[in-house]
């Protein structure tokens, strides 16, 4: 089960996901005893010239979770090829935020629940009015106490919409968590530290008492260490070993950055950002 | 899955102290280090018999972490080319010993007969199979997941610490594309070569660990 805080993030990047406004295009599901698979159009029609993200939408058992694009110690990611008008399209490119899973001290990372994989199919000069088939096939690892490789054959036939998207629909597309841009990291043979300034963690009330770094690449810290906060003149700082299978050397460290802060009514608030982190100046 | 551990770490995190820095109540464990001695270890085999790493003295030795329901193993039982690995290794004098790190009543354990009749059933061919059900020769590697491959030289020194190979999938049409680390670096080490790859990304299940106090 994912932990009280993890869980906290995961509920609303769900419903902002699966929300029934979209999930009308959704095609015949592929079942099993652990998952309910479909490929879902996010919006009621392709629009010519708009790309649209097509989920891979895994409607896992309680209990059991697929894994992020990092899968930190275990598992591996999802995949998914598109087939459309003779195209191939790889993905996912999108996931959700990450739970960090934890098995006797062996940390993965990872989804419980409804997950949305998103693959991002580009802007088509579909002909208004007809009809967009889309062709896919996919596997995907499932894990509770044991892990089955599953994998399904999808096929999609979205509408192709005559007119523009509306901004509204098109901003419901791709929900993302806030963007931190102003983050640095330096990093040793041992550790790696990661430096935030409080003015990029929101105005929310409450000091930070934990926080937790995703990272994209999975070759850059040990995931299963406890990654050490604190927090001083304007910024925090997060301090993990690093990998033993260390990775090159990266030119920007992206990930997700979760925080939980301090209430006075005694409820941990926990919010996620998408960060983008630059070498530290030597 | 979550485990004790992880409930105390989270705890102690979020009722940190007054002060704005967190002492971390992380588990101080040397990890294993290529190029150093490996990690010391006295374990039972299948057979009964008691099996330490300093009885190989004189002797490259393989260690493969297993579980015969992991997919991931599966991958490397059902193409064969685990088995292939280990008769490799015993034609050229080298000693291989599978390690079985469940915990009782979870996936991969197994009693030495169960374990026996695994070999038998795989045609695999390692010298022993260690029955490390309390986890401590895994710990003592930082195995985390099946397969977790460490090779030893002769002086009692870790030369190779990964995966088995480089592709992480369960797929069996993998196996021929991916690069053979383990084979590789046997290769490599027999032919008195330095070994290309002597850290990588082991990728597989979890090893069902019993959880730490």
């Amino acid at each position: 089960m994912a932990s009280r805080w993890t869980a906290a993030v995961i509920v609303p990047a769900v419903a902002t996901l699966i929300s029934p406004a979209w999930a009308r295009v959704e095609s015949a599901p592929v079942v099993t005893d652990r998952t309910r698979a479909t490929l879902v159009a996010m919006g009621d029609a392709v629009v010519p010239g708009t790309p649209v993200p097509i989920a891979l939408r895994l409607q896992l058992k309680p209990g059991w979770h697929t894994y992020w694009r990092n899968p930190g110690d275990s598992g591996e990611p999802a995949s998914v090829t598109l087939h459309v008008q003779g195209k191939d399209i790889k993905g996912p490119d999108v996931w959700p935020l990450p739970e960090r899973i934890d098995a006797a001290g062996i940390i993965s990372y990872g989804h419980h629940g409804d997950v949305a994989l998103l693959t991002m199919l580009p802007a088509s000069a579909a002909e208004a009015g007809s009809v967009m088939q889309i062709d896919a096939e996919a596997t995907w690892l499932v894990c509770e106490k044991v892990c089955v490789p599953e994998k399904g054959r999808f096929v999609l036939r979205v509408p192709v919409a005559a007119g523009p998207a509306s901004a509204d629909a098109r901003d419901s597309r791709k929900p993302t968590p806030p963007a931190i841009d102003t983050a640095s990291f330096a990093k040793t043979g041992q550790s790696l530290t990661l430096r935030v300034p409080t003015a990029a963690l929101g105005s929310a009330d409450g000091r930070v008492v934990d926080a937790y770094f995703f990272p994209e690449r999975g070759d850059q810290i040990d995931h299963s260490a406890p990654q050490a906060l604190q927090s001083r003149d304007g910024e925090i700082t997060l301090t993990m070993p690093v990998a033993q299978f260390s990775g090159p050397a990266v030119s920007a460290l992206r990930g997700v950055l979760t925080i939980t802060r301090e209430r006075a009514d005694g409820a941990p608030r926990t919010e996620a950002f998408e960060l983008a982190a630059q070498p530290a100046a030597p | 899955m979550c485990s004790a551990l992880f409930t105390r770490r989270t705890s102690l995190l979020t009722l940190g102290g007054a002060g704005a820095s967190l002492v971390l109540p992380g588990v101080a464990v040397a990890k294993p280090q290529v190029g150093v001695a490996a990690p010391a270890f006295n374990g039972v085999g299948s057979d009964g018999k008691p099996y330490k790493l300093a009885d190989y003295r004189g002797k490259t030795v393989v260690l493969e972490w297993t579980n015969h329901e992991c997919p991931y193993v599966g991958k490397h039982y059902r193409s064969g080319n685990m088995q292939a690995l280990q008769k490799d290794a015993a034609a050229g004098g080298v000693a291989w010993l599978s390690v079985i790190s469940s915990m009782p009543d979870s996936q991969g354990y197994v009693s030495a007969a169960q374990a026996n009749d695994l070999s038998k059933a795989r045609n695999a061919t390692p010298a022993a199979v260690l029955l490390d059900s309390e986890g401590v020769i895994g710990r003592a590697y930082d195995a985390r997941v099946t397969p977790t491959m460490a090779i030893i030289d002769a002086k009692g020194t870790l030369i190779y610490i990964g995966g088995i190979d480089s592709i992480r999938s369960t797929d069996l049409a993998d196996v021929p594309k991916a690069t053979p680390y383990v084979k590789d670096a046997l290769r490599q080490h027999a032919a008195g070569q330095p070994i290309a790859h002597p850290v990588t990304q082991a990728y597989g299940c979890t090893i069902k660990y019993k959880p730490t106090a």
